[in-house]
């Protein structure tokens, strides 16, 4: 009998508690940075595309809901022709993010995704490519890859050396 | 048996192998770069190092590099001890000290043994804090992506393009920290299996070039067991699939035919299927100058049957190019009275000598293996490198084979690569390569040239020392007798000798010469085989199916009044000259053309069937051996395109009123075997349809194949169900049998910690020999073998030069001379030119140089063509590019006038 008031008395006293929802959509809540929502795909400190269509996200992808084609530009990048995310099966595990070597894809607060027809659920790669660095304001793949692309020949990247030249005799 | 103990369990070895061959062949991981099974070792990475113990009572042991050990009985190592195993750690840091940070955006990632083996020896952190060395990298043509930084120095390159396919314009450079693999200067490599690197480098410095454009990783691609369709050898492939589109080939290990290496055509030459000459629909055309307009399958049906069912004759022209499923159906559907063979005259004759010759025996046919294995080969005429390119591999293979027996006399074991070769530096003396032009195989081989004829007249001599019941040539000079009686006395010797020639010089004096040199060793009691080179990939299985010549219904076509001619996945111009062509087009009312792609054929046919390829179909090929070999569709397009045999079936279906004629590939080859007498052992070549494993079948895509829910999902959110392959074991999905199916059915190599494509290793009963499931293989010719022989007679005469003629032999190239393998990407930019090859005195004597502009005239027709002097040739003949596109079709050999031309530049 006690302890039944006394639960009673517990779920009163919660009444007069400050809440914890918000009048959604009226008000909106702050989700941490790190908040597992919509996928995008960013850019590096120098505006390029980041993605280097190296397939680990897709393959990562519990839901195999990501499907990438890679091709190379003419400044030998390598980056997706097309890369599609179809959100309706996506499970916002966040692996994909993990998997990235590049820092390209980024898992935003943005979880306001709900629509009325599934087929807006397929992201292209317009839909999902952003202007910005995202989380990882430095990172910069092709620095530190040893690949020359326009722009960093060999020897250029960071921590490297001057192309060896292989016709001299020095031992 | 000899016994080892390895971390002291007892393991059976075979004499003469060293440790780290005996413990891949048990399975055991054991990290390596340096050596691979066709390479043997050298000793150069030191990352097999294991512990080695003097008794079981040693506990420390030294430590020794594995693939340099010889396993010998009793001998106690481990794998697992602490010292070699941080060893082997510190040996993949070090090389791991200037590796790039590259893996995401390098083509070998996933497959790459350098990943495997650093993951396998537990380096995880790279602790070097310094600068990494940097290297330019040089442009190697279409076939090959250099990357230098990648390197780790293991010298596999070198060693298997030097050393192993003959190349020399890849090499070492520079000294310690430096050493650079690449060309003098950027340019193509030039040897004819450059695409081997590919799969010969561990990491990923070189890599395939045409698939970097649209790359995918290997878990991502969709992959079937296939055969190569681009020559007669009948090579085994994996191409892989992504989007409708075959990304790349690799090599599927077959230790009979190929085991570790394709040739540049066979890699490269595949991507004709997603050429812009595919003909994905089918064409009507009412009138011959119609503009074509396409048409549904539907009404493709319609027009087709309704064509045959007026038609008062209609004939059947089969193809050397097209499965024995599809010539078998088309056959049937014409009947064998009217059904051709679709070759040129001369193909025709050939063909069936060939036949003859392997199937009256007693010499038995030779696989690759067996010419690896040989103790002498003789080659008569046939240019290898050029129409069987795998087949020169194999004789540079058995080059290597014969030095290790050499060597083997003195100790040295035959995995000691470097030994061996120090011990035999000089050419081979058990092979000897007789051709018209050169042959590129003179650094390894015996080799001289002469005319045709006289190449028949040496084998015929050659026979005749072997046996005075075949006739010797007349007026042979002492020279030429000399050397039949040198060769004679090497064939002599030798137990299982090889005899090669093949059809390209349109020779049957060769046929017949080369099948006496044969016989008349087996008459000796040695098991000698015989192996000819053929035009195509299924020739061998078109000449099983008893059809007329094709220059038989030419000589009869006005008279025979045929109203529908069916042509079979085959292009006429390319056998009929220009003038029997128009006759073919203007006697036969409706012509009807069933083929994958665009040509003359097709585009000037009244009905063009789209019909799919290989990559998209299941069929079966007889190999130049007699070897019957099925290859497995790797994907299905959305938009199906039928087989051949199944477009064919159904106009069946339709004229003969059988509603329920042959409803699987299963059925079509059990009609076939019942029909084909040659054919009836090919029930054991082939796994039906309701194979499984396990109760399940054997999946195309890997475990790891990703976008499943996302492929299709612009166009429907529905996920199709996997389509159901009712012709064969294989599904079109990830889901089955994750083991190791038969040695047929290898859709790809695969093992946990085994990405790349060493892990055929590990479906392997010896490293280096025949894979665990091995199917013993098909081959039509190895029975019904008569005692008797029968030698030919009757040797041709020596060449005797006409004046102001020259004889005019048909010269094959690699790359062009097969019309599909042209139309892929990368070969495209490799293509050989139309050119006339005339010797060094003809060409002084008329003062020509090369690039000289010459009129070949033909009877009446020319070809204008430029010059290229071959120095060995013999004055009098001349050899003319055959096959390539742009190129009349000519009837060779022939005598023909050669003008400089007026216009000449
Ligand atoms: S969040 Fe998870 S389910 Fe969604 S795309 Fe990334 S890996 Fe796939
Ligand atoms: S893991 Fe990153 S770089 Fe690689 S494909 Fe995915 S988004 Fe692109
Ligand atoms: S060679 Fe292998 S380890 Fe090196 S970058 Fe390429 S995939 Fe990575
Ligand atoms: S290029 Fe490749 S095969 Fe050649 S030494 Fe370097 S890693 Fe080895
Ligand atoms: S594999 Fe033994 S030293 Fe390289």
């Amino acid at each position: 009998m006690f302890s039944i008031l006394k639960g009673l008395w517990i779920v009163f006293k919660h009444g007069f508690r400050k809440r914890e929802t918000v009048l959604y959509p009226e008000e909106r809540p702050i989700l941490s940075p790190r908040y597992r929502g919509r996928i995008v795909l960013t850019r590096d400190p120098d505006g390029g595309e980041r993605c280097v269509a190296c397939y680990l996200c897709s393959a990562v992808c519990p839901v195999d809901c990501i499907v990438i084609q890679a091709t190379e530009d003419e400044n030998g990048r390598r980056y997706p022709k097309s890369f599609r995310i179809n959100f309706s099966r996506c499970i916002y595990c966040g692996l994909c993010e993990e998997a990235c070597p590049t820092t390209a894809i980024q898992l935003t607060p943005d979880f306001e995704m709900a629509e009325y027809d599934r087929k807006n659920m397929v992201y292209e790669k317009e839909d999902l490519l952003i202007a910005g660095p995202g989380k990882n304001h430095e990172y910069n793949f092709y620095k530190v890859a040893g690949l020359a692309i326009k722009g960093k020949e060999k020897g250029q990247g960071i921590e490297e050396n001057e192309p060896v030249d292989i016709r001299s005799l020095m031992p | 048996m000899p016994t080892i103990f390895i971390d002291d369990k007892p393991y059976f070895i075979k004499e003469g192998q060293n440790l780290l061959h005996a413990a891949l062949s048990h399975g055991l991981d054991l990290p390596y770069f340096c050596w691979h099974p066709g390479l043997g070792s050298v000793g150069a990475c030191r990352q097999c190092a294991v512990q080695h113990f003097k008794d079981a009572e040693d506990t420390k042991g030294r430590m020794v590099m594995s693939c340099m050990t010889p396993a010998t009985d009793g001998m106690r190592v481990s794998i697992e001890h602490e010292t070699c195993k941080s060893f082997r750690a510190d040996v993949s840091e070090w090389m791991m000290t200037n590796h790039p940070h590259d893996c995401p955006v390098c083509d070998e990632g996933g497959e790459c043994h350098l990943q495997d083996m650093t993951v396998m020896t537990g380096h995880n952190y790279r602790q070097f804090r310094f600068k990494k060395r940097t290297f330019n990298n040089q442009k190697l043509g279409p076939f090959v992506n250099h990357e230098m930084n990648r390197c780790i120095t293991c010298y596999r390159c070198v060693r298997y393009y030097r050393d192993v396919a003959g190349g020399t314009d890849l090499n070492s450079f520079a000294s310690s920290n430096r050493v650079y693999f690449g060309r003098n200067e950027d340019g193509t490599l030039e040897n004819e299996f450059s695409g081997n690197l590919v799969e010969v480098c561990p990491t990923g410095v070189f890599t395939d070039k045409p698939f970097k454009a649209f790359f995918n990783r290997k878990w991502d691609l969709q992959m079937a067991p296939s055969v190569c369709q681009l020559c007669s050898l009948g090579c085994n492939i994996i191409p892989g699939e992504r989007f409708e589109s075959i990304r790349r080939v690799q090599n599927r290990y077959n230790h009979e035919i190929n085991d570790y290496f394709l040739c540049d055509k066979g890699r490269f030459g595949h991507s004709f299927v997603n050429s812009k000459e595919r003909l994905f629909v089918s064409m009507w055309r009412q009138k011959a100058k119609d503009v074509a307009s396409e048409i549904s399958q539907e009404e493709t049906f319609q027009s087709a049957t309704k064509l045959l069912s007026s038609s008062k004759r209609t004939v059947g022209i089969g193809s050397p190019r097209a499965s024995l499923e599809a010539n078998f159906a088309l056959r049937t559907l014409v009947g064998e009275d009217n059904f051709y063979d679709g070759l040129s005259r001369h193909d025709s004759v050939l063909l069936s000598k060939v036949k003859q010759i392997v199937q009256r025996g007693p010499a038995l046919t030779a696989s690759l293996q067996n010419v690896k294995e040989a103790d002498a080969i003789l080659v008569l005429g046939e240019d290898l490198i050029n129409t069987a390119p795998r087949l020169a591999l194999a004789i540079r293979q058995n080059v290597i084979h014969m030095a290790q027996k050499k060597a083997a006399a003195v100790g040295i074991a035959a995995w000691n690569d470097l030994a061996v070769r120090n011990f035999v530096r000089e050419k081979s003396d058990t092979v000897f390569v007789v051709t018209a032009s050169k042959n590129k195989l003179e650094d390894v081989a015996a080799s001289f040239q002469l005319h045709p004829d006289n190449i028949a007249c040496l084998g015929y001599a050659i026979a005749h020392e072997l046996n005075s019941e075949v006739e010797l040539p007349k007026g042979m000079d002492a020279d030429l007798l000399a050397k039949a009686r040198l060769i004679a006395a090497v064939l002599r010797e030798a137990k299982n000798p090889v005899i090669i020639s093949g059809t390209s010089l349109y020779t049957e004096a060769l046929l017949d010469a080369s099948a006496n040199v044969a016989w008349a060793l087996c008459r000796q009691g040695s098991s000698a085989r015989i192996c000819y080179a053929l035009p195509e990939a299924n020739s061998m299985g078109l000449s099983l199916m008893n059809a007329k010549p094709l220059s038989l219904l030419m000589e009869e076509i006005v008279a025979s009044k045929v109203s529908v001619a069916i042509v079979l996945e085959n292009d006429l111009s390319r056998r009929l000259s220009s003038e029997n062509l128009g006759i073919f087009f203007k006697n036969i009312p409706s012509v009807i053309a069933l083929d994958s792609f665009q040509q003359q054929t097709v585009r000037q046919s009244k009905l063009a069937v789209a019909t799919c390829s290989f990559s998209e179909g299941t069929g079966t090929f007889v190999n130049n051996e007699g070897r019957v070999q099925r290859y497995y569709s790797v994907f299905e397009r959305k938009e199906k395109i039928l087989e051949s045999w199944r477009i064919l079936r159904d106009w069946i279906r339709k004229s003969k009123k059988k509603a329920s004629l042959w409803k699987n590939l299963d059925e079509i080859t059990d009609d076939m075997c019942r029909e084909i007498d040659t054919l009836s052992a090919f029930d054991q070549a082939i796994y039906r349809a309701s194979f499984q494993i396990d109760g399940q079948k054997i999946p195309r895509e890997t475990n790891g194949y990703s976008g499943r829910t996302a492929m299709v999902a612009n166009l429907t959110m529905h996920e199709p169900k996997p389509l159901v392959d009712v012709d064969s074991p294989l599904a079109h999905s990830m889901e089955g049998y994750e083991g190791q199916p038969p040695s047929s059915l290898i859709p790809f190599f695969w093992e946990p910690g085994w990405n790349s494509v060493q892990s055929v290793n590990k479906y392997q009963k010896e490293i280096g020999g025949e894979l665990k499931n091995q199917q013993p293989a098909v081959r039509l010719f190895d029975k019904q073998k008569s005692k008797k022989i029968v030698f030919f007679q009757r040797p041709p005469s020596l060449f005797k030069q006409q004046s102001g003629k020259w004889q005019i032999f048909p010269r094959y190239f690699i790359f062009g001379s097969e019309e599909r393998a042209a139309l892929s990407l990368a070969i495209s930019e490799h293509l050989s030119v139309p050119c006339i090859g005339i010797g060094h005195e003809d060409a002084q004597k008329q003062k020509w140089l090369p690039g000289s502009m010459v009129n070949v005239e033909i009877d009446s027709k020319k070809w204008r063509l430029p010059v290229v002097i071959h120095p060995e040739l013999e004055s009098g003949m001349a050899l003319m590019a055959h096959g390539l596109a742009g190129m009349d079709y000519a009837e060779l050999p022939s005598y023909a006038c050669i003008r400089l031309s007026e216009s000449a530049t």
